[in-house]
């Protein structure tokens, strides 16, 4: 099979080729919306936010300089989009931390596997959002060290500081619900 | 393969950062400081036991969770918001784009017509003229003044 690079199909998507618009959205589509569903841990709002995500790049396609990769950027959208979701719900509940402890929840032994990803996504949707970001880019969608701290505009230092947080959060939070 | 006496040793504090934020797997250690850690790890596996323990069982729960579906009725929506295809349309300029469309190929028409209208009409009235020539010039000359000299001359005679 041909190799294909993002710039290919973005100058073919910005033509408005049906099959380089499906390409783009079938292989990034599931990792902005993988990661607006960690960070806000409501898939509504993460569908949304993957929709205005696209919606951006779209209008961006015509003008693209490959200054940095298109799943840099699009991620790095719809982080911020995320960020600012989360900065208007505290405005709008102050003093309200985001729902996190579920007490009826079933022990581990006796979870199913979708109740354990439901307790982990749950815990991670709680972290403080910079941690959430970092452990969802790594951790979960395998992004390096390179292109995570890019993401989030922040250094690989800095970066690797959020994420050995977001795991002692996370190990601490699993470990009180005994499920980890 | 890179010789191990080429990359950098690691302080044990610093490998056991690596895996606090990277977990137990050295594929995800940055890549410049891999090698090194893993030969390390090696070396002193005991120092580094309990800390991989701990790590790993966050990363095996950290694996279960699945990648993300896209549902059909977003992957259509985000489908029907993108780029169109370009309209292969000529390009514009001038007056006539606040033309119609129908404008040119009528005027194309028009003028074919006027061509064979104006070729049929003017046949028959250049044979009769040619009938005609001494007459139709005699009364040309007259009204330029020159018919005065073949009278002049005629008069002479």
């Amino acid at each position: 099979m041909a190799f294909v690079s993002d710039l290919d199909q973005i100058t073919r998507a910005a033509a408005g080729d049906p099959s380089a618009v499906s390409w783009l959205v079938d292989r990034y589509s599931p990792g902005v919306l993988g990661l607006a569903t960690r960070m806000l841990g409501d898939r509504m709002e993460a569908e949304d936010v993957t929709q205005e995500t696209f919606l951006r790049a779209w209008k961006a396609l015509p003008g693209w300089e490959p200054r940095a990769k298109f799943s840099t950027w699009l991620h790095r959208v719809a982080l911020n989009l995320c960020y600012d979701i989360l900065r208007k719900r505290r405005e709008s509940l102050p003093g309200e931390l985001p729902e996190m402890t579920d007490p009826e929840l079933t022990p581990p032994e006796r979870l199913l596997q979708t109740e354990r990803v439901k307790a982990i996504e749950t815990a991670i949707a709680a972290l403080p959002e910079r941690q959430a970001a970092a452990l969802t880019l790594c951790a979960l969608q395998g992004h390096s060290q390179v292109e995570a701290a890019e993401i989030m505009e922040t250094s690989e230092e800095a970066l690797e500081s959020l994420l050995a947080r977001a795991r002692r959060s996370l190990r601490a939070t699993l470990a009180e619900r005994s499920v980890a | 393969m890179k010789d191990p006496r080429m990359t950098p040793t690691l302080s044990d504090e610093r490998i056991l950062d690596l895996i606090e934020a990277y977990g137990a797997d050295p594929v995800a250690f940055p890549e410049a400081e891999r090698d090194a850690a893993v030969r390390r790890m090696n070396e002193a596996p005991s120092l580094f036991a309990k800390a991989l323990d701990e790590a790993r069982r966050l990363d095996q729960f950290l694996d279960i969770v699945p990648e993300t579906e896209v549902p059909a009725s977003l992957r259509d929506s985000l489908l029907a918001s993108a780029p169109k295809p370009a309209r292969t349309a000529r390009p514009e300029r001038g007056l006539w784009r606040f033309l119609p469309g129908w404008l040119p190929a009528g005027a194309v028409a028009s003028l074919v017509m006027g061509l064979m209208i104006g070729v049929n009409v003017s046949l028959p009235a250049s044979v009769a003229s040619a009938q005609t020539t001494d007459e139709t010039d005699a009364v040309m000359y007259a009204a330029l003044g020159f018919g005065d000299l073949d009278l002049m001359s005629e008069t002479a005679e």
